[in-house]
């Protein structure tokens, strides 16, 4: 799959926001807490996609090289994907929104309602050790695609502003 | 084709881990472990009258709640602070190891 970096910011960024909605369940309520997780789920998804390339690069030489920093993104990325799988799967088997829309009705233990508050702790922690990995790369392309362009936003009008006084000079020698 | 394959394969195994993860929970005794807690044993007590031990009662445990705009606010600050912690941390020691790699350089090339 061909992604920019454009894209792929604007989707990291999105997951962010969308993750830290969904952590705030106090914030959205139960009914927007559930169908935002799925949501999540399929952004999730595509951002799997888009790093394709290298999940199957890293996949082939992972017991190649011991220690390296892709080696470690690459299990924070496995510990990261089965929290997130446990919590949705977890979330899924209490959710009253979700299944009630579909028609079903499952009666779990207390146990997994446990276990998606410990699951969902624990991504919280995933998410900022995959987030300061690759904090480098998303504060570069942050200042890049969002800083800059607002900032020039507002040179341009001093810009102008210069370039009219340039001119003025002239204008007074060909009087 | 390539990317309807791919999606399928993300999804294969997330259902594999799932179907693993619950038949982990269901069947071991990791279960009760989670609901032996003093927590689980707080949220579990029935408010008046009796219960089945599987059965959820409406209101008593904070996964039903309704939205509010102060505690949801403190709530994502409470992430956001938790994140910010953890990627200062990171971001140090990311520091310390290359500064430590630096300096390594420097000396073989001294050497």
């Amino acid at each position: 799959m061909s992604t920019s970096t454009k894209n792929n910011l604007i989707l990291d960024i999105t997951i962010f926001a969308a993750f830290l909605a969904i952590a705030s369940p106090k914030l959205t309520g139960n009914t927007i807490h559930e169908w935002l997780s799925l949501a999540l789920a399929a952004a999730v998804i595509t951002h799997l996609l888009f790093h394709w390339d290298w999940i199957v690069s890293v996949s082939k030489k992972f017991f190649k090289k011991l220690f390296h920093q892709s080696r470690l993104n690459y299990v924070v990325n496995i510990a990261f994907f089965l929290l997130l799988t446990t919590s949705m799967l977890s979330g899924l088997l209490i959710s009253k929104s979700i299944l009630a829309t579909f028609g079903i009705q499952i009666n779990v233990g207390r146990s997994w309602e446990m276990l998606h508050r410990l699951t969902s702790d624990w991504a919280l922690i995933a998410l900022g050790l995959h987030f300061a990995l690759h904090a480098k790369w998303l504060f570069f392309n942050i200042k890049r695609y969002l800083i800059n362009p607002v900032a020039k936003g507002f040179q341009r009008p001093q810009a102008q502003q210069r370039g009219q006084l340039a001119v003025q000079p002239i204008r007074i020698d060909e009087k | 084709m390539k990317i309807t394959l791919r999606i399928l394969t993300i999804l294969t195994i997330t259902l594999l881990v799932a179907g693993g993860i619950y038949l982990l929970i269901e069947n071991t005794s990791i279960a009760s472990s989670l609901s032996t807690g003093p927590e689980s044993e707080r949220s579990s007590r029935p408010k008046g009258g009796e219960m089945g031990s599987g059965e959820r009662s409406e209101g008593d445990h904070d996964h039903n709640q309704r939205a509010s705009l102060a505690g949801g606010l403190a709530e994502m600050s409470g992430s956001i602070a938790k994140l910010s912690v953890i990627t200062t941390i990171v971001l140090a020691v990311q520091f310390i190891l290359a500064r430590f790699k630096k300096r390594a350089t420097i000396r073989n090339l001294a050497t």
